[in-house]
């Protein structure tokens, strides 16, 4: 589809030109004039810089504006600027990809069709804050994606839905036992401390791939897609940042006799789950005092 | 989950990322840009550690990811690939002497400057090799070497060995006084003992080929003696480290993947400024001089020859070559 202005707007050195060409070859025909184009990219970019808390040098800017999606930005600033025919733009690329995102997910066709609708139609209602923009997609600045940005609000949405209270997911489950596991309070104190300690030594990919493996169930091949980095060195970095938790462990006085204490309880915790029937009967080979009840 | 260490693993993590407080959740673009690579590092750092504690934007992240496709967006954004311009456009080109084969990067201006380039190409290795570059941020023409200040005042100064040096025979160097030929240069130990001290003339001294060579990982001090001309003996001193053999083996190895990865005409400079954050001074300061003989007018390899001269506590400007400890 010929373009007005679309090759002349190629201006090899140009960024945003470039960008608002792509725009037209990518999503469709929209006649944003490039200057208001560049105004609000701009600034956009100025606003990357600052939140990142770098000064904003030329090659600052270089590096950042080279990671900027400047086709699908073109796209969001023109319906920003209530450009005639953007909206249409965005809604025949954008609807279709997020209708499929929300199957993916398991919702009915007509549900998907709804979420869809509504996340685009949210796209386009004032933003909450400061941001200065009038729409929510005026809020979006290149730095991910537009599908990305917009499967990001798609699945808070859904988020939303499912868990309509603000209530904690249920991953703190363990933590309101202590005292059953870890013996007396203070050990528990102990322990908890510790373990503090030493998950604030992590750096934060080993925080996160411990996050996605034990919290999340994520499979390893799964985990190295989202750390970019290789399975084999996903598993050396779970395996290495578990172990150093228990040295944290172990290196606050919380010697191996409590590991030990704690790998039966969990295995008992596990069984009991298993056989629900028997949960309350001490288990045979449990070691360690025996309940009162076991004497004659 | 009936393994004893992944459950007890689990237990560990599970209890310890509930006690842990989440913060503010980062807006869709952050999580965006995260999902598909294309944070800042300080940016990615922040966001990784709130993933690390927010189940919810965890899920979220990982949606963008798998809706963007992992591979597709982030690598055609970061990676130069060759674009056969559609007919039309070439048609334009070629009229107006254009090439119809243009080398860019998709959807962004053709990369054409050095430092843009740069950018890309530090931006690619730490992709393809994070365990040698996952760290690594090109130099900034404005940037300025932590705690330069002006250059020492009098006396002489003690260009190299300074930093980290990988030889273990490296030779020294200095920016004489005015007028005197004669030095006297020792090497020291960190406890003070003397290793050696030689006579030398001139502002430069090969590495003593009787005198036993540098210990990997070891730091020295270097000493440049000399009576003044009204009189009275002048001493400086500078200290350096010998690169222990994973530094050097390490560096090896990141020349290996520049060569291998980067174009001919970026290797020198792109490894200069490598060099300079690993403080191999020396090897900087060799690189980049390498560099600015082909491409003598290149803004981006002067600031970082003037970076190095700054290191070595030298003024930043003159020369490409000359009489100064060369």
């Amino acid at each position: 589809m010929a373009v007005p202005g679309a090759i002349l707007d190629s201006r090899a050195d140009d960024p945003w030109a470039e960008g608002l060409a792509e725009a037209h070859r990518t999503w469709g025909p929209f006649p944003l004039p490039l200057d208001r184009f560049v105004a609000r990219a701009e600034a956009l970019l100025a606003r990357r810089l600052e939140r990142a808390g770098t000064a904003p040098t030329p090659f600052a800017r270089a590096a950042t504006l080279r990671q900027t999606a400047r086709a699908d930005l073109a796209v969001a600033v023109a319906c920003e600027e209530r450009i005639s025919g953007a909206w249409e733009v965005l809604h025949a690329r954008l609807l279709p990809r997020l209708r499929g995102l929300a199957r993916k997910r398991g919702m009915a066709a007509a549900d998907a069709e709804t979420l869809a609708s509504d996340v685009l139609s949210e796209l386009a209602m004032p933003p909450g804050g400061a941001s200065g923009a009038r729409t929510v997609l005026g809020t979006f600045d290149g730095t991910g994606s537009l599908f990305g940005w917009s499967a990001v609000i798609l699945v808070r949405r859904l988020s939303r839905l499912a868990r309509p209270s603000s209530e904690p997911p249920p991953e703190g489950a363990e933590r309101s036992d202590p005292a059953e596991i870890l013996g007396d309070a203070e050990t528990a104190d102990r322990f908890d401390a510790a373990l503090r300690r030493a998950w604030a030594r992590l750096a934060w990919r080993e925080r996160l791939a411990l996050a996605y493996r034990f919290l999340d169930g994520r499979p390893q091949v799964e985990i190295a897609r989202l750390l970019r980095l290789s399975p084999p060195r996903v598993s050396r970095i779970v395996n290495g940042a578990v172990a150093k938790l228990r040295d944290g462990l172990r290196s606050a006085g919380l010697e191996e006799p409590l590991e030990r204490r704690l790998r039966v309880a969990l295995a008992d915790a596990v069984r009991k789950r298993l056989a629900p029937t028997s949960a309350s009967a001490p288990l045979p080979d449990r070691p360690g005092p025996r309940p009162e009840a076991r004497e004659p | 989950v009936t393994d004893p260490d992944e459950a007890l693993s689990r237990y560990l993590v599970r209890r310890v990322a509930a006690a842990e407080g989440r913060g503010e959740c980062p807006d869709a673009n952050l999580l965006a840009g995260f999902a598909e690579g294309a944070l800042a590092t300080a940016e990615e750092e922040r966001v990784g550690e709130h993933l690390a504690g927010c189940p919810a934007c965890r899920e979220a992240s990982a949606e963008a990811q798998a809706a963007v496709g992992f591979e597709a967006r982030p690598a055609a954004r970061r990676r130069p690939v060759l674009w056969v311009v559609s007919a039309a456009a070439a048609g334009l080109l070629l009229a107006v002497g254009g090439a119809a084969l243009l080398l860019r990067e998709r959807g962004s201006r053709p990369l054409t400057d050095t430092a843009t380039r740069l950018v890309a190409a530090a931006s690619d290795l730490a992709r393809d090799r994070p365990d040698l570059f996952g760290g690594f941020r090109p130099l900034d023409p404005q940037e300025r070497p932590p705690g330069a200040g002006d250059p020492e005042r009098g006396g002489a100064r003690l260009v190299a060995p300074s930093g980290v040096v990988l030889s273990t025979r490296p030779a020294f160097r200095w920016a004489g006084a005015p007028g005197v030929t004669r030095y006297e240069v020792s090497l020291e130990g960190r406890d003070g003992t003397t290793l050696w001290t030689r006579a030398a003339e001139g502002t430069e001294l090969a590495y003593p080929s009787d005198a036993s060579e540098l210990a990997r990982g070891t730091t020295y001090d270097w000493s440049l003696a000399f009576e003044g001309l009204v009189g009275g003996r002048t001493e400086s001193r500078r200290a350096f480290a010998v690169a222990t053999p994973e530094e050097a083996r390490a560096f090896e190895e990141a020349s290996h993947a520049v060569e291998a990865r980067v174009a001919p005409d970026l290797r020198d400079l792109l490894l200069a400024q490598v060099a300079l954050r690993r403080g191999l001074v020396a090897e900087a300061e060799r690189l980049a001089r390498a560099h600015l003989a082909r491409h003598p007018s290149d803004e981006v390899g002067r600031a970082t020859l003037r970076h190095v001269r700054l290191l070595q506590g030298l003024s930043p400007e003159p020369p490409l070559a000359g009489p100064e400890g060369r």
